[in-house]
């Protein structure tokens, strides 16, 4: 089963898209709008949750693109 | 608890400091140490100051964080608990003996030389400048606890997220039973303590 995405935030504003669980960022963007563009397209092919992060840490944002069919978005 | 594995973390306990404690706590838990505040106890009839006391001997690592003792409008007192607290903190390593002679402190501020205004004293200390940034002050206090404890701790872009991680799993699991975001962002810190210690213990490294 494939990982959930996360949009997370990097040193110096940048943002990066890690899976759950990965020990590196699959791609670090420079804006954090990027990030989530990229990072949501990955979660919608993979079927799985998707995360926005905000600075510290905390969820911003969760969308589920998983295959249950009562997961909704928002 | 054990006096070694134990950090005491001096700090404002309101909603705008959380942004900054929830990672440092989860890094002191990631790693392998045990996270000791104020607020872990809710006993009314406890002094304060007795409570603070007995952290502290019990406490071989100390965090300061003076960051928020400036006031913020005009006729604001600002605060004092905190310097109050690292004094104690620095007089118990001082004069009490062993084993309180090998006690480590790390002090934090927002901006590297601001504190000089106000605790001059200090002056030759070294104090580390988060920027009131999470991610920095997460940083500082794995590299302090690394270097102090010699740890050989991982690096902190991938404790870092771990704690993402955590925040996700945790998410999951409030939302599933029935907390709105609101709640959510709201959770006291001593609650969200026992889910990161849950989370550390279920995901060893």
């Amino acid at each position: 089963m494939a990982a959930n995405k996360h949009v997370v935030p990097r040193p110096n504003g940048e943002w990066a898209v890690r899976s759950s669980g990965a020990a590196k960022a699959t791609r670090v963007f420079e804006s954090q709008a990027d990030a989530i563009k990229f990072g949501r397209n990955a979660a919608r092919k993979d079927g799985v949750e998707f995360y926005v992060h905000r600075k510290d840490g905390t969820i911003r944002q969760r969308d589920s693109y998983g295959r249950d069919p009562v997961a909704s978005k928002g | 608890m054990a006096f070694e594995t134990n950090v005491f973390i001096n700090c404002p306990f309101d909603n705008d400091y959380k942004s900054l404690l929830r990672p440092v706590v989860f890094c002191i838990y990631r790693l392998g140490f045990q996270p000791r505040i104020a607020s872990e106890r809710l006993d009314g009839n406890e002094p304060r100051i007795e409570k603070i006391i007995e952290l502290i001997e019990g406490s071989k690592y100390g965090i300061h964080d003076l960051s928020r003792i400036k006031a913020r409008k005009a006729g604001e007192l600002f605060r004092l608990n905190m310097p109050l607290e690292l004094g104690i903190d620095l007089g118990c390593k001082r004069f009490g003996g062993a084993p309180w002679s090998e006690k480590k402190c790390l002090i934090m501020e927002t901006e590297r030389y601001r504190y000089q205004a106000a605790l001059s004293d200090l002056s030759s200390s070294d104090i580390v400048a988060h920027g009131n940034q999470p991610l920095e002050a997460f940083t500082a206090v794995r590299d302090w606890l690394d270097q102090e404890a010699r740890l050989d701790a991982d690096g902190p872009a991938r404790l870092w997220d771990q704690f993402t991680d955590f925040m996700a799993d945790n998410d999951d699991s409030l939302v599933a039973r029935g907390f709105s975001r609101r709640d959510i962002d709201r959770l006291p810190i001593s609650t969200l303590m026992r889910s990161m210690e849950a989370w550390v213990a279920a995901h060893p490294l």
